[in-house]
């Protein structure tokens, strides 16, 4: 059996769980071997994984542990809060996205930021919704750019009087002449 | 001839006749754009006079230069960097003039919400000017980055793009912007 590079991408997830069937798994390991984008994505992948595990063990073992400050702990709940925030806004991609999921199923307090998270969106963007302008800019807008318009007739009209002055000065001097 | 209903006509469409100097649809393309503008400006700068003059100089910006935009569907990204070099210009304003903003100690009585229903209590008002408060007390690029993020609905390339940064700085500042107004709102939450 075979798989293509998609595929292999839709699985290294799963795969990183040990929920391969034996057949799959060894078509997996055959493409890893075999394709060198692929296995350079499946690193990186492994690494942001093992970073989020690793994160996250840390958070729960030093919140039971006790009161003294761990500023290691501080940066990575923070990288952890920043992978649950663009899991909101839809900005991870698929298998970090899978990964996110899966941490909302089995860990209630990353479920809890999830929701909270959401809320907040949802606040904000009521806020923004009900924001109004206190006044009817495009009105006032349209008169100023009316009123520019103007000066154009004005410049036209004197264009035209000066011409016919002209043309009279002219006339004049010819008749003079005469 | 029929006559054209602009309040109804597309978005796109609209732009195109206002860049071929339709002054009706002009007029009905400022109505539609205002309250974004508006919005956005009122989220960014302390509540006082420079907002309604930022969004009027915004929005004759965008008037002015509207022939230059060769694609009408990039329409929203060329405005919200309209808006962004306007809030920019500002800034540089004010730091030359030497004004000093106390982020700390915006008057909540001052941002108001006009067009409240008498019923719509001062409940609503009270979260909305909190929700203002908070977000402009945001230290400038996290306040950037969530207004983008939340009221123009951009992707974190786009945010990336428009403020001149990278993609993971965008992620951090939104999730900062989101911690702190967690903690600042908590109550509404």
């Amino acid at each position: 059996m075979e798989i293509n590079c998609f595929q292999f991408e839709m699985l290294m997830n799963f795969y990183l769980d040990n929920e391969l069937s034996n057949k799959i798994k060894k078509a997996f390991e055959a493409h890893l071997e075999n394709c060198k984008q692929c296995r350079e994505k499946f690193t990186m992948f492994k690494k942001i994984i093992n970073d989020l595990r690793n994160t996250y063990s840390e958070i729960s073992s030093s919140s039971k542990n006790d009161s003294t400050p761990n500023r290691i702990s501080q940066t990575k709940q923070d990288e952890i809060n920043d992978y649950i925030s663009a899991y909101v806004d839809n900005e991870l991609d698929i298998n970090e996205n899978i990964k996110i999921k899966k941490m909302i199923i089995n860990k209630s307090d990353i479920k809890e930021k999830v929701e909270r998270m959401y809320s907040l969106k949802t606040l904000l963007q009521d806020n923004f919704q009900k924001s109004t302008p206190k006044q009817d800019y495009s009105k006032n807008l349209m008169k100023q750019f009316s009123k520019k318009d103007k000066p154009q007739n004005k410049d036209y009209l004197l264009a035209t009087l000066s011409f016919i002055v002209l043309c009279l000065v002219w006339i004049f001097m010819l008749i003079a002449s005469l | 001839m029929t006559k054209i209903n602009y309040k109804k006509l597309p978005f796109n469409e609209l732009i195109y006749l206002t860049q071929n100097s339709d002054i009706k649809a002009t007029a009905e393309l400022l109505r539609r754009i205002q309250k974004n503008i508006y919005t956005f400006f009122c989220h960014l700068c302390p509540p006082n006079n420079s907002v309604s003059d930022l969004t009027q100089e915004a929005l004759i910006k965008i008037v002015e230069n509207i022939k230059s935009l060769k694609n009408v569907e990039n329409f929203k990204k060329w405005s919200n960097k309209i808006a962004l070099n306007t809030f920019y210009d500002s800034l540089r304003k004010e730091k030359r003039r030497n004004k000093h903003h106390e982020m700390d100690e915006i008057d909540l009585t001052v941002i108001e919400d006009h067009k409240s229903k008498p019923l719509d209590n001062c409940h609503s008002k009270e979260i909305c000017n909190k929700i203002k408060a908070c977000i402009i007390n945001l230290p400038l690029n996290y306040r950037l980055a969530i207004v983008l993020r939340e009221l123009e609905g951009l992707s974190y390339e786009e945010i990336a793009k428009l403020t001149n940064t990278n993609l993971g700085t965008v992620k951090s500042r939104i999730s900062r912007a989101r911690e702190k107004l967690q903690t600042d709102l908590a109550e509404y939450i």
